[in-house]
C-alpha cells in the first residue's frame, strides 16, 4: 500500500430497491485517492456520481443498499484502515469520520443549514462535536473560519441566520463548516451548479486556496467540464454506474480515449473559435434511465463505434494505456 | 438589416409587500428598468446576466405575458408596425401567432394531463387554424422536424426525458410558424450530452423557418455559440450590447469583463484568473445611485456614484453604459484565438 | 435528421407507465395504499346499507315490539340447550317477566323457544326509494321477533334504526359537501382569478368566519331555527349551516391553487398558444386542481358527519321523528341508559368507523392527487 493513500474504493456495488426488485446503480466502481489530491467525478444525471459520494460518507438514502465492495479509509491520525462499508451507518465510528475526517458540501446550501439557528451556532456545533473546546473557543474558531472562507465582517456574520446570507455567502459558510475540523477529505457535490458564473469563480478560487493551505484531498462531483478542467488533477468519467475512463486532467481533455469522453468534450461550446461558428457535435440518443435494460457497455446505443455482439454483450475489461490513464472500451483491446 | 422588434424604454416593476388590511404595496422591485434595444430579423440575440438581473422578466415583458409598467415594444410585420404594449387583449392573442416562447423547465411547461399530440396541436386548435387530418399532418410534420418519434405522440409528457420534452415544447412553439421566439434558458436544465442536440436543433430550425431568437441564458459559452449579438443585463438595465465576438474578446464594460473572466475554460492549460467582483449583488428593490454597478466595480470613480451612464453606441453596433468606456482597457474571455490574444499584448 | 442511435428496450414496468393516462396513474398510486382501499370498501359498504336500508332492515324505524322494550341485543345461536345443532341459526324466544325487586316488567330469555332466522321474509310494507312498493325484508325470525342490536325504550329495533340513520347522516354529508363545493369554488375562484380588491375582501370575510369558534356558531344558528319546522326543512337547514362554515377551507384552497397554477409555465404557454380564458380554465386549470379539491372534500366529509352528529346529540340538530346517528346517540345521553342499555352506543361505532374510513381514503387520495410527483 502506498504511503500517501487516503481512500481506496474497490469493486463497489450499490443497488436501488424498487418494489421488491433490485436495480444496480453503481456497478464495480473502483478508484483511489491520495492525500492532497483533487479528483473530479464527471457524469450526467443518473450516472451514480452523487451516490458514490454518499456511500463514502455512508449517507445513502434508505432505498439504496451497498451490495458488495470495500471503501477503505486510511485515517491520518491513528493510521488505522477502516472499511466504511462495514461500519454501522448510525454508529460512533462513522460519526467520527464524517465531519472530522470527511467534510461535505452540497449543491443547495440553503437546505443544508437549519433556518432556526445562526450560522455561528451551526459551525460551533460541528466543532464541539469533534473537538473538546469551550463554547467561547468554538465561537472564536468559527469567526476565524468565516474569515478564512472570505466572508466580510465575520464577527457580525457569525450571529446571522442562513436566510440573511446570499447564495454565494451560504456556500462559503457551508465550506467553513465542512473544513472546521480540518478534514483530510472534502466531498464537493455540484457545489457551484446553482451559482452565477462570477460567484462560481469565487468559490472555485476559494476551494483551490483552501486546498493548497490545508492540503486536503477533494472529490469534486460535477457535470461541468469547464469547472473540472480548472480545478482537478485526475478525472473519472462515469456513465450509468460505471467508470468508463480515468486519467489525469490533461489526458482527459487533450487525449480522451473513450468515445463518451471524446463526445462530451466535443459537445460543449468553446470560446476559442467563435469566428468559425462551427456547429456543436452532439451525442445522439438520450441519457438512459436506470430502468432501461442495457447489457454490456451502457453507452453502446449512442456510440459511433458500436460493435454488435461485442459492446452489447459484456462490459469491456479495463485497459491501462499508461500508468494512470485507463479506459473501459473494446476499441483498445 | 430590417428590425423585427424595437424595445423602447421598457419598464417592469413588481409590487412587493402590503401594508395594512387592504393596503398598497410598500415598495416596487424594478425587474426591468428602462431597457431599449433592437432585434434584427433573422438574428439570434443573446441576453445574459446574473440570476435576478431581470432577464426572464424582460423576455416575458416583451411578449407581454406579464404586463409591462411602461415603454413600447414595436413589432415590424412587413410594412406594418404594431405596438404590442398598446393593443387590446384579443389582438394580443392574435399577435402571439408571431411571437412564441420556449421555457427553461421542460417539466412544468407541458400540461401533464394532455398527450403530446394535443399539446403540439393546441395553438392551431385555439386559433382555429387547422382541423381534422390537416391538423394531424401539421402536428406530425412539426414533431418530425423537431426530432420526435412520431409513433410516440399519443403518450403523455411524463414518458419522455428532459431533452425530448424540450423538443415537444419547441414543436408547440413553432407549429404556428412564428417570426420571433424567446428562448428562456432552453438548455440549462438538460444534460450536457443533450444540450448540444437542442442547440443544433434550434440552429437548424432557425435557418429552415427563418426565425429570430431572443436567447436568454446564464451559461455564457452557450450564448456565445448560439448568438450573433449579445446584451448584458445588470440589475434590470442593459450595460453592454455588442456582436458576440467583440463582447467576448473585447468587452468594454467592467461588469462584462468580470463575467467573461469567470467562464471556466474546458482546457486545463488555460488557467482561470477571474476578476473577482467584490461585494454582494444589491437589492433590486433599492438599486444603487448613479451607475448601478459602481458598488462592485474595480474602476469606480466619484462620477459613477452620482451620474447615471446612458447606453451609448461607441463603436458601430457596440453599445456601452459606462462613463469610462473609451479609457478602460479590459480583458476578454479566457479562451481566445491566438490572433486576438496577440493584439492585446 | 436526428439520429437516435440503437433502440433501447425499456423495463416492462416503465413501459406501462409511459402510456398511462393521468387517471390510471392516480389509480395505481391509490391502489398502493392498503388502508385507503379498506376505507373505500367500508364507505361503499355503508353506502349499500344506506341505499337499501328498507330492505336490509327487518323493521320500519318506528315499528315497536311492545313486549321487548329496552331489550338487549339478541345473539344468533346454532346449538340449543339440548346440544342439538341447527343448520339455520336461531334466536331464543323472549318473555316479559316481572323483576322481583323493582316489580317492573323486564324481558328475559326463554330457552324453550327457538325462533329460527329466515331470509326474504314478508314484513311491514315499504316503498323502496319511494317507487317500488315491497314488503320483503332481507331477514326476520320465524315465530317471533329479532333485534340483533337490541331495542330502545319504546321497543324500536336499533339495527333498523341504525340503517336508516346511516342514510340520513351520509346524505347530510353529501348534500353539505355539494353546498360547500359550490360556495367554495365560486368564492375561491373569484378571489383567485379576479384578485386585487375582491380577493382581499373575500379573504377577510373568510378570516372572520374562521375566527368564530365553530360550535357556538352552529349552536346559535341551529337554535335560531323555528321549532315548528318540519323534519325535512330542519334537515336542509342543518346541512346549509354546516356548509356555511366549511366552505372557507375549500375557498382558500381553490384560490391558492389558482394563484399557483396561473404562474405555471404550461398555463403561460397555453395563453401564448392563443387559448381564451374559458379554454384555459377548462383544459388546463380545472383538470389540474380538480383532484386536489376532491381530496379536500373527502377530508371534510367526516367533519360534516361529526357536525351533524354533535348538533343532533345536543338536541339542536335533527329531531325525532328523523333518524340520524346523532339523534340515536341523543337517547344514549344519560348515564342511566348507558349503564342499563349500553347497546344504545352502537350508532357511535358507525360514526367512528365512517370517520376513520373517510380519513384513510383522504390520505390515499392526497398521495394520488398528484400522479406526477415521485
Amino acid at each position: 500500500m502506498p504511503k500517501d493513500m487516503l481512500l481506496e474504493i474497490k469493486d463497489l456495488e450499490i443497488s436501488l430497491l424498487v418494489e421488491s426488485h433490485m436495480v444496480n446503480i453503481i456497478d464495480n466502481v473502483s478508484f483511489d485517492l491520495k492525500f492532497g489530491e483533487v479528483i473530479a467525478i464527471v457524469g450526467e444525471s443518473g450516472c451514480g456520481k452523487t451516490v458514490t459520494s454518499q456511500a463514502i460518507a455512508r449517507l445513502l438514502p434508505r432505498e439504496l443498499k451497498i451490495l458488495s465492495g470495500k471503501i477503505l479509509f486510511y485515517s491520518k491520525i491513528d493510521e488505522r484502515v477502516l472499511d466504511v462499508c462495514k461500519l454501522d451507518p448510525k454508529g460512533k465510528t462513522i460519526h467520527y469520520i464524517r465531519g472530522d475526517q470527511i467534510g461535505m458540501i452540497f449543491q443547495e446550501p440553503m437546505s443544508s443549514f437549519s433556518p432556526v439557528y445562526t450560522i455561528g451556532n451551526q459551525i460551533c456545533e460541528v466543532i464541539r462535536l469533534h473537538q473538546k473546546v469551550s463554547k467561547k473557543k468554538a465561537r472564536n474558531i468559527s469567526i476565524e473560519l468565516l474569515d478564512t472562507v472570505g466572508i466580510p465582517n465575520p464577527v457580525a456574520a457569525v450571529d446571522q441566520y442562513p436566510h440573511e446570507f446570499s447564495g454565494g455567502m451560504r456556500q462559503r459558510a457551508m465550506i467553513a463548516r465542512a473544513i472546521s475540523c480540518n478534514p483530510s477529505l472534502l466531498i464537493a457535490d455540484e457545489p457551484t451548479t446553482a451559482l452565477d458564473v462570477t460567484i462560481q469563480a469565487q468559490i472555485l478560487v476559494l476551494l483551490q486556496e483552501l486546498q493548497k493551505e490545508f492540503g486536503m484531498a477533494i472529490i469534486f462531483i460535477t457535470h461541468d467540464l469547464g469547472v473540472v478542467a480548472q480545478i482537478s488533477h485526475r478525472v473519472f468519467i462515469m456513465y450509468m454506474g460505471k467508470i468508463v475512463e480515468e486519467g489525469s486532467v490533461h489526458d482527459i481533455f487533450h487525449n480522451p480515449k473513450h468515445p463518451y469522453t471524446e463526445n462530451l468534450i466535443h459537445a460543449i461550446p468553446k470560446l476559442g473559435n467563435l469566428r468559425e461558428r462551427r456547429r456543436l457535435v452532439p451525442i445522439r440518443g438520450n441519457v438512459p434511465s436506470i430502468f432501461d435494460e442495457l447489457h454490456g457497455c451502457a453507452f453502446h446505443p449512442r456510440c459511433k463505434f458500436f460493435m454488435p455482439d461485442k459492446c452489447d454483450v459484456h462490459f469491456p475489461k479495463c485497459k491501462h494505456l499508461t500508468s494512470n490513464h485507463s479506459v473501459w472500451c473494446y476499441l483498445y483491446e | 438589416m430590417a428590425p423585427l422588434l424595437e424595445i423602447k424604454d421598457l419598464k417592469l416593476y413588481y409590487p412587493v409587500g402590503r401594508s395594512g388590511l387592504l393596503g398598497k404595496p410598500i415598495t416596487t422591485v424594478k425587474a426591468v428598468d428602462g431597457v431599449s434595444f433592437t432585434i434584427i430579423r433573422g438574428e439570434s440575440m443573446g441576453l445574459v446576466g446574473e440570476s435576478g438581473s431581470g432577464k426572464t422578466s424582460l423576455g416575458r415583458a416583451i411578449l407581454r405575458v406579464v404586463e409591462p409598467t411602461s415603454g413600447k415594444v414595436l413589432l415590424h410585420l412587413g410594412k406594418k408596425i404594431i405596438d404590442i404594449t398598446s393593443i387590446n387583449h384579443d389582438n394580443l392573442r392574435r399577435m402571439w401567432k408571431h411571437m412564441q416562447m420556449i421555457f427553461q423547465d421542460p417539466y412544468s411547461s407541458l400540461n401533464p394531463r394532455m398527450t403530446v399530440r394535443d399539446i403540439i396541436a393546441e395553438p392551431m386548435v385555439a386559433n382555429h387554424i387547422a382541423k381534422g387530418s390537416d391538423l394531424k399532418d401539421r402536428v406530425v410534420d412539426m414533431a418530425r422536424r423537431c426530432g420526435l418519434d412520431v409513433e410516440q405522440l399519443s403518450r403523455y409528457p411524463h414518458a419522455f426525458s428532459g431533452g425530448q420534452r424540450q423538443r415537444i415544447g419547441i414543436a408547440r412553439a413553432l407549429v404556428l410558424h412564428p417570426d420571433f421566439l424567446v428562448c428562456d434558458e432552453p438548455i440549462s436544465s438538460l444534460d450536457v450530452s443533450i444540450q448540444a442536440q437542442i442547440m443544433n436543433l434550434l440552429k437548424d430550425l432557425q435557418q429552415q423557418l427563418n426565425l429570430t431568437y431572443l436567447f436568454i441564458a446564464h451559461n455564457l459559452s452557450v450564448v456565445a455559440y448560439a448568438c450573433d449579438r449579445v446584451a448584458v443585463m445588470y440589475l434590470g438595465q442593459l450595460v453592454e450590447v455588442a456582436p458576440t465576438e467583440i463582447l467576448y474578446y473585447k468587452p468594454k464594460h467592467p461588469y462584462t469583463e468580470s463575467l467573461m473572466s469567470a467562464i471556466p475554460a474546458p482546457d486545463p492549460d488555460n488557467v482561470m484568473e477571474p476578476i473577482l467582483i467584490s461585494g454582494e449583488r444589491p437589492n433590486p428593490a433599492n438599486p444603487p445611485s448613479g451607475c448601478r454597478f459602481h458598488t462592485r466595480c474595480q474602476y469606480v470613480d466619484t462620477k459613477c456614484e452620482t451620474q447615471v451612464p446612458e447606453l451609448i453606441e461607441y463603436d458601430s453596433d457596440h453599445f456601452i453604459a459606462c462613463h469610462y468606456a473609451e479609457e478602460l482597457q479590459l480583458k476578454g474571455a479566457l479562451e481566445q484565438p491566438a490572433a486576438v490574444k496577440k493584439e492585446h499584448t | 435528421m436526428v439520429n437516435t442511435g440503437v433502440k433501447v428496450k425499456r423495463n416492462k414496468h416503465v413501459r406501462r407507465l409511459d402510456i398511462a393516462t393521468a387517471r390510471q396513474l392516480m389509480w395505481w398510486k391509490f391502489k398502493r395504499h392498503r388502508m385507503a382501499l379498506l376505507g373505500i370498501s367500508v364507505i361503499l359498504f355503508f353506502l349499500l346499507l344506506a341505499i337499501f336500508a328498507e330492505f336490509l332492515s327487518p323493521y320500519a324505524p318506528y315499528e315497536r315490539t311492545a313486549i321487548y322494550t329496552s331489550g338487549s341485543p339478541m345473539g344468533l345461536n346454532f346449538i340449543d340447550t339440548d346440544r342439538k345443532l341447527h343448520i339455520c341459526p336461531f334466536v331464543y324466544g323472549r318473555v316479559s317477566k316481572r323483576d322481583p325487586v323493582t316489580l317492573r316488567l323486564k324481558p328475559a330469555i326463554d330457552t324453550s323457544q327457538c325462533w329460527p332466522l329466515r331470509f326474504f321474509v314478508k314484513g311491514s310494507s315499504y316503498k323502496l326509494w319511494g317507487i317500488f312498493k315491497l314488503n320483503i325484508h332481507l331477514f326476520g325470525a320465524k315465530g317471533g321477533f329479532i333485534h340483533i342490536f337490541g331495542t330502545d325504550k319504546l321497543g324500536r329495533d336499533l339495527f333498523s334504526r341504525c340503517l336508516y340513520a346511516t342514510r340520513t347522516s351520509l346524505s347530510v354529508g353529501v348534500i353539505g359537501i355539494i353546498f360547500t363545493f359550490f360556495i367554495g369554488i365560486v368564492m375561491g375562484g373569484i378571489a383567485g382569478y379576479i384578485g386585487g380588491m375582491v380577493d382581499n375582501i373575500i379573504m377577510r370575510i373568510i378570516e372572520f368566519i374562521r375566527s368564530i369558534p365553530t360550535l357556538p356558531l352552529w349552536l346559535s344558528l341551529a337554535a335560531a331555527l323555528p321549532r315548528e319546522w318540519s323534519a325535512l326543512k330542519v334537515y336542509f337547514a342543518i346541512t346549509l349551516i354546516l356548509s356555511l362554515v366549511s366552505w372557507t377551507n375549500l375557498a382558500r384552497r381553490v384560490r391558492s391553487k389558482l394563484l399557483a397554477l396561473r404562474e405555471e409555465d404550461f398555463v403561460i404557454s397555453a395563453r401564448l398558444a392563443g387559448c381564451k380564458t374559458a379554454r384555459i380554465i377548462r383544459r388546463h386549470l380545472l383538470p389540474s386542481f380538480l383532484s386536489y379539491i376532491i381530496v379536500d372534500l373527502t377530508i371534510s366529509f367526516p367533519w360534516m358527519i361529526l357536525g351533524e352528529t354533535s348538533l343532533s346529540f345536543l338536541g339542536l340538530g335533527l329531531r325525532e321523528p328523523a333518524v340520524s346517528w346523532g339523534v340515536l346517540l341523543f337517547s344514549a345521553q344519560n348515564i342511566l341508559s348507558i349503564v342499563h342499555m349500553p347497546w344504545l352506543l352502537i350508532p357511535g361505532i358507525f360514526v367512528i368507523v365512517s370517520v376513520i374510513a373517510f380519513n384513510f381514503v383522504g390520505d390515499g387520495l392526497r398521495d394520488a392527487a398528484d400522479p406526477y410527483s415521485k
